[in-house]
């Protein structure tokens, strides 16, 4: 069944179809939280807001516009699911965490990003501010077209294009300046 | 590392991606919608929550109307009470609706328009469309977001509100901050766009008719007025609407077409009391550049003050909230002005014949680079503007290269807050002479906004683009308010490590630096005098019937304007030598002549030094005039015999030798009075003007030995 086809039954309130669809994105969501900082133990609960708040939206927009609502409401939770969090929450990482500024645990971390490079370049990603930071990953992990990228983050076409010039000089110079790791694969 | 190899690594790094466990489980996804739908919709008092669900709502119909961040501002005015959409039935829905109806029809009435018409307004359509997706039937089974009935019956009311009506309620309201601001602002111009569109296409509809509305071969929106009643009832209605909704009716530059454009004059004045001062900018901006794109600012204006425009764009853009519409709106604009001004499309216009850039180009050239605080247009041209006037404004190879991507970095690091402020030309900006009246009533006319500004954080960037004599002023300012904090804010470095913060607050060592009876602050180029670390100057006020330059100012290395001291000033008029100048020279001569007490001429000017310098000699008093060298060991001395026994000049009448004196300060307590030569003198051969070195002593000016050499 094309995918068309899944959402306008989806949209008429069709659950066998929404379910298929969830199983056709689910990786684009999981892994798109992932790259837009959420912490790999979270990812499951995200990822089922996502799907629940999709679902919410489904009959306002065009089957057309799918993919970029998508992303849209990735983006929206990630960003809320940290902002929601309890004090005991974040207290618990704390503990959990003692270096602090990883956003993840080392050992869940490790599990994805086995090579040195790897880690330095999605940590060098992770500490772009998210103007940056979101095109690039919609850019290269994603293969979204500049004008997606804009209309998922309500930005003109010339913003992206600059946005995404910029956020690779950026990692180019955090990554000189880590001296270029070169190991591991 | 290049682009080429970072891609590379972004590359092997989204391939690792894919070892990221999965765990989705549908059954909880849809046993949560399940549980979800089953639950009626009650408020919530989130406010964050009401703000995201708006914003991607808004989104989904910004097909229909661009509405940013619209509708926070509104929504956050609701009332916030509990209200449990259960408590609605069916005939309070009805009741909505009839209500809506109503309103709706009022609108219509005020716009005089016909129901068909009223329906194609954009932001009526936007209204229609909230209405119907929160009160319609079946809402009460339970609505697929978060608003209640009670809310999204109140934003769409809003949606159907006339620009006019905008104004009154956001007047009534009182201050609003940035982003209920700039979500009015954005509402507001949409709107009025909308009622543009379809007034202009109604012109269009009537275009056989309208276009007789002509004189002397050009269409007149007078004349259509003034006919108005020879027309279709819809221009007639059309007439009467556009001013009570803040347009006018108006022809293009070339007289061809009518036009409806903004006209704010009545709306504006209150609210810029209400709106944030920075957002507000955008109402100024956009009466300016209506419409979309530049095209019309590029064909009303003429092409020199377009760097006016690039300058208050960029102003705006660096000073208001990002991410809006209206930011995305100019931030276009603004690009696409420089280029542009720099790239016209047709690059033989801007050279003359001698490959020269002309003249409009190079002034609007010049005057971007003097924008004051952080420019990033100013920051790109400022080499370029250097090299042009090194190559006597001919094509070259700066201007080749220069490239308009630069200036989206510049402009993206001004918005990062890294570009630094720029450094202005003052020697250009600065007038050759200024005089300010201190007597007028609008003396302080600006000081006192300057002043208020200032004064809330002693931000320095407020002071970028200051003058030196308004400096001055906002020191005088402060003086009056008694303001020590500004004042101290307002003095050199230098100064402020000769002095203490806390002994100038307890006692400022200058205060009342304009003398009273000044009349006027002077600045007179020729007193901007570049020395080894400062631009410096002195600023003028009278003294007695001479103007003296004693208020010395330094320029930082923040490029701002600071207060060094009243210090040795020079007087810049020159002083005849006149009955009147001998008779104060006779009084100096008289005090100092019997004791030969150097602190007695610890004041005098160095004109009046020079005076009795050779009014003792006109006397024949070489002791006296022996007295005026300087003692300093520094300086060559000679003994007094020698000096005694020497020949010297013979003078009759000191008002035969010279007709008029001149000081002016080469150095720090260095300089020369230049004497004219009375063309009857028989001293001093063929010159016709001689100089004479003065040195500062901590008693006043005085000669060092042969001061005409």
């Amino acid at each position: 069944m094309v995918e068309l086809e899944l959402i306008e039954r989806a949209q008429q309130g069709d659950k066998a179809a929404y379910t298929e669809l969830i199983h056709i994105h689910h990786r684009t969501v999981e892994k798109f939280a992932f790259q837009c900082g959420v912490r790999v133990n979270d990812i499951p609960d995200v990822t089922q807001e996502v799907f629940v708040k999709l679902y919410r939206f489904l009959h306002q927009f065009q089957r057309e516009r799918f993919t970029t609502w998508l992303y849209k409401i990735t983006l929206n939770t990630a960003r809320d699911y940290y902002r929601k969090e309890t004090k005991e929450k974040v207290k618990e990482q704390k503990l959990n965490f003692e270096g602090g500024l990883n956003y993840t645990t080392k050992s869940a971390e490790d599990r994805v990003l086995i090579f040195e490079e790897d880690r330095e370049l999605h940590n060098a990603i992770q500490t772009l501010d998210e103007k940056y930071r979101h095109p690039i990953v919609m850019f290269y992990f994603h293969e979204l077209s500049y004008e997606q990228i804009a209309e998922v983050l309500n930005v003109p076409l010339s913003t992206i294009k600059i946005r995404l010039m910029r956020a690779k000089a950026l990692l180019k110079s955090a990554l000189q300046m880590n001296g270029g790791v070169k190991h591991g694969r | 590392m290049d682009d080429k190899q970072l891609e590379e690594r972004l590359n092997l790094l989204k391939s690792s991606y894919d070892r990221l466990p999965s765990s989705v489980d549908t059954d909880e996804i849809l046993r949560k919608i399940e549980d979800e739908n089953r639950m009626a919709p009650i408020e919530r008092k989130d406010k964050g929550f009401k703000w995201q669900k708006i914003t991607v709502w808004a989104v989904s119909i910004a097909s229909v109307f661009i509405i940013g961040i619209l509708g926070t501002t509104f929504l956050h005015d609701i009332n916030e009470g509990t209200t449990n959409d259960q408590t609605y039935s069916e005939d309070d829905i009805k009741k909505l609706e009839t209500q809506y109806e109503r309103e709706r029809l009022k609108r219509q009435q005020m716009l005089q328009l016909d129901k068909e018409q009223f329906a194609t307004l954009e932001f009526v359509q936007y209204a229609d469309t909230i209405f119907a997706a929160q009160i319609s039937p079946g809402t009460l089974e339970g609505k697929n977001d978060d608003l209640s009935i009670k809310d999204g019956y109140q934003f769409a009311m809003e949606r159907l509100k006339l620009p006019s009506e905008m104004v009154e309620e956001t007047i009534n309201k009182g201050k609003l901050d940035e982003g209920q601001s700039i979500s009015f602002i954005h509402e507001f111009i949409a709107k009025s766009e909308h009622l543009i569109n379809f007034y202009e296409s109604l012109l269009y509809d009537h275009d056989a008719l309208v276009q007789s509305a002509k004189h002397d071969g050009k269409l007149s929106e007078h004349i259509l007025i003034a006919n108005r009643y020879n027309m279709p009832e819809e221009i007639q209605s059309m007439i009467e609407v556009l001013p009570k909704q803040g347009l006018k009716l108006t022809v293009n530059a070339d007289g061809t077409a009518f036009q409806v454009v903004p006209d704010w004059a009545l709306f504006t004045r209150d609210l810029f009391t209400v709106l944030d001062e920075n957002e507000s900018r955008y109402l100024s901006l956009y009466s300016s550049i209506p419409g979309y794109g530049i095209a019309n600012l590029l064909e009303e204006q003429d092409f020199s003050v377009l760097g006016y425009y690039l300058g208050e764009i960029e102003f705006t853009l660096l000073n208001t909230m990002q991410d809006t519409g209206m930011h995305f709106r100019f931030e276009n604009y603004y690009f696409d002005l420089a280029e542009t001004i720099l790239f016209p499309s047709d690059i033989n216009e801007m050279f003359n014949e001698n490959n020269e850039i002309n003249t409009d180009t190079r002034m609007v050239w010049e005057s971007l680079v003097n924008i004051p605080g952080v420019s990033p247009i100013a920051t790109l041209m400022k080499p370029v503007v250097a090299s042009m006037n090194a190559s006597d404004w001919k094509y070259n190879e700066t201007y080749k290269l220069l490239d308009i991507e630069q200036l989206r970095d510049y402009y993206i690091m001004a918005l990062e807050g890294s570009l630094e402020t720029t450094k202005l030309d003052w020697f250009s900006i600065l007038p050759d002479g200024e005089e300010r009246s201190l007597e007028t009533p609008y003396a302080l006319y600006g000081v006192h906004e300057l002043y208020k500004e200032f004064n809330r954080n002693f931000d320095p960037l407020v002071l970028h683009g200051v003058g030196p004599i308004e400096t001055i002023l906002l020191y005088y300012y402060a003086d009056g308010e008694n303001n020590r904090e500004v004042m101290w804010e307002l003095m050199s470095s230098a100064f402020k490590k000769e002095h203490d913060k806390k002994d100038f607050i307890d006692n400022p060592t200058l205060q009342n630096i304009i003398r009273e009876g000044s009349k006027n602050l002077y600045f007179n180029k020729d007193h901007l005098i570049q020395d080894e670390k400062y631009l410096k100057t002195y600023i003028g006020q009278e003294k007695g019937n001479q103007v003296s330059y004693d208020l010395l100012l330094y320029l930082e290395s923040d490029d701002i304007w600071r207060i060094h001291g009243v210090e040795d000033y020079f007087v810049s008029n020159p002083t005849l030598v006149d009955e009147n100048f001998v008779q104060q020279v006779h009084g100096l001569y008289k005090l100092f002549a019997g004791t030969h007490d150097q602190t007695i001429l610890k004041e005098a000017t160095p004109e009046e030094i020079v005076g009795l310098y050779y009014y003792s000699n006109q006397l024949k008093d070489y002791e006296t005039q022996y007295a005026l060298y300087i003692k300093d060991e520094e300086w060559i001395q000679i003994p007094k015999e020698e000096y005694m026994s020497a020949p010297h000049l013979n003078i009759d009448d000191i008002k035969s030798e010279f007709t008029k004196m001149e000081f002016e300060e080469t150095s720090k307590g260095e300089g020369y009075v230049k004497l004219t030569r009375n063309p009857d003198s028989r001293n001093f051969g063929d010159e016709k003007v001689i100089g004479f070195q003065l040195i500062k002593t901590e008693n006043g000016w005085r000669p060092p030995f042969m001061p005409t050499q």
